[in-house]
């Protein structure tokens, strides 16, 4: 498996303000990536750096192998949506930018690409009339430009309405069937959950977790959470040999555990002191849990 | 670098800025040269009087036009966050090194048609005047490139281009001809003093714009955005 994006203790500071304080990962081909972190947790500004908008203050990083200067024509950035041109039209920017990664791309495949985020009715408007949706399906077309084999899409759904949301999803697993690496970023964690190969949180510019989803739930404190229904009301002191955590509701009880093994143990547990049990249900943690719980 | 110098020289054929300066330059020259003619010798600094107001015109307000015309051609991309795009695409020196050359090539027709006009008049085409009044130019494109490096917002560029167009041609002309002491730098830096040359030294304001390129891309290249 070849590495497509290597970060190493990469820091940024903007005055006395760190931003960045050592974040350290790797991406390997044909990855989705996610990337996670609250409003000023430091995405954008690593997103900036590893497109060569702004500079580390200490650390490196290489794609494909090259520093950024060399690796630019093998990179699809999707921009903010204010980053175009008002008066040119969708196929102007995207002929621009061909021409400026020197790529030989004819109008036909051009057209394609449009076509392919939708947008090949508006052709000829300019991005001035555009809506906001649509400036975001010229972004994500003018980021797959030639074919690249590292995209980075900065919230490419959000402010999208439903339907192209799915499609936008759709055209992101495309890209990994392809085998291009996808690096992307979304405030929307279930849409995240299911489309990436593996997340990194970064809090407080630090990476606090990355893995899977079934490594981000093992490193978790409680990364089962198990409902079940008894014929009676279970004891405290009972319970608390089972779980440090739990919730009892009359005979329904949420045991929270930490590992699968767990489960088969507590059920266990729960016969052997003749409880009589009515209903088992299961549930994994979610992202959105798991990224409360770095809190 | 070819890209972004096509783009920038195509806008600003587009937006008949270029229609606008050879017609300044060619009327002024037309209704102005019997004016001129009949001037003391030293106006005319070696041409013909319809070349010779073009000069002066261009010594005049030759900051004024370029600086106007392209005092945001970086900070007005920095502004509208289109900078962040095309370093995505691009190499900065590619990008800089485009923008010069497609302003470079906007003054290069300009002022190439407008004396090319003005040959039809004159009998003859005014060769060294071309070239003295190209390096002029050369001279504030890289120092307008530099500006608009350093300012960060079009407004910021243009309140320092507004500055620099009315101060640097009184300075520059009064130190061609005075003797003090504290002008004797500006006689060497600004571009006015060569006007005259014949020889290499002509081309000494183009080493200046070169200079002042270089040191906007080493500050471009530098800068986060």
């Amino acid at each position: 498996m070849t590495t497509v994006l290597e970060v190493r203790d990469i820091q940024k500071s903007f005055g006395k303000t760190e931003v960045l304080r050592g974040v350290s990962f790797s991406i390997e081909q044909g990855e989705i990536f996610g990337f996670l972190g609250r409003n000023g947790a430091g995405k954008s500004t690593l997103i900036h750096i590893l497109t060569g908008v702004k500079y580390p203050t200490s650390g490196s990083f290489q794609i494909l192998g090259l520093p950024i200067e060399e690796a630019k024509q093998y990179i699809g950035v999707f921009p903010d949506i204010d980053q175009f041109y008002n008066e040119w039209t969708a196929m102007q920017h995207l002929t621009f930018f061909a021409k400026l990664q020197n790529m030989q791309c004819s109008k036909a495949e051009l057209e394609a690409l449009l076509c392919q985020v939708g947008l090949q009715n508006e052709t000829k408007k300019k991005v001035k009339q555009y809506s906001f949706g649509m400036k975001k399906k010229l972004g994500v077309a003018q980021a797959l430009i030639g074919q690249p084999d590292f995209i980075i899409l900065d919230e490419p759904t959000s402010g999208l309405d439903p339907e192209s949301a799915i499609h936008m999803r759709q055209l992101i697993h495309q890209m990994a069937t392809n085998g291009q690496t996808v690096f992307v970023t979304s405030h929307n964690l279930d849409e995240l959950e299911k489309m990436s190969d593996r997340i990194a949180i970064l809090k407080e510019g630090r990476i606090s977790n990355i893995g899977t989803m079934e490594q981000l739930r093992n490193v978790s404190n409680y990364a089962i959470e198990i409902h079940i229904t008894l014929d009676r009301t279970p004891e405290e002191a009972f319970l608390q040999t089972l779980t440090t955590r739990y919730e009892v509701n009359d005979t329904n009880v949420t045991l929270f555990l930490q590992q699968k093994e767990d489960v088969a143990e507590c059920i266990r547990a729960l016969v052997f002191a003749n409880y009589a049990i009515y209903k088992v249900t299961q549930k994994e943690q979610t992202l959105e849990e798991i990224f409360l719980q770095t809190d | 670098m070819f890209v972004i110098a096509t783009k920038e020289f195509l806008e600003m054929m587009k937006s008949f800025k270029a229609l606008l300066v050879i017609a300044l330059l060619v009327l002024s020259s037309y209704f102005a040269s019997s004016f001129i003619a009949s001037a003391p010798a030293e106006f005319m600094m070696g041409t013909d009087a319809y070349t010779a107001v073009i000069r002066l015109f261009l010594l005049g307000f030759g900051f004024v036009f370029v600086l106007m015309l392209s005092h945001d051609v970086m900070s007005r991309e920095v502004a509208s966050g289109t900078m962040r795009l095309l370093i995505t695409k691009t190499s900065r020196i590619a990008i800089i090194g485009g923008k010069f050359l497609g302003i470079a090539a906007f003054w290069l027709f300009s002022l190439g048609v407008s004396l090319a006009i003005i040959s039809f008049f004159a009998k003859e085409l005014p060769w060294l005047a071309f070239l003295q009044l190209y390096s002029f130019l050369l001279f504030i494109i890289g120092l307008c490139l530099l500006l608009s490096t350093l300012a960060k917002s079009p407004n910021v560029s243009l309140l320092i281009g507004l500055a620099v167009s009315f101060i640097a041609p009184i300075i520059g002309i009064w130190s061609t001809f005075s003797d003090k002491a504290w002008l004797q730098p500006f006689k060497y830096i600004l571009p006015y003093r060569y006007q005259t040359a014949e020889n290499v030294s002509l081309f000494v304001p183009v080493l200046f714009g070169i200079g002042f390129l270089t040191l906007a891309t080493f500050l471009f290249k530098r800068g986060d955005y």
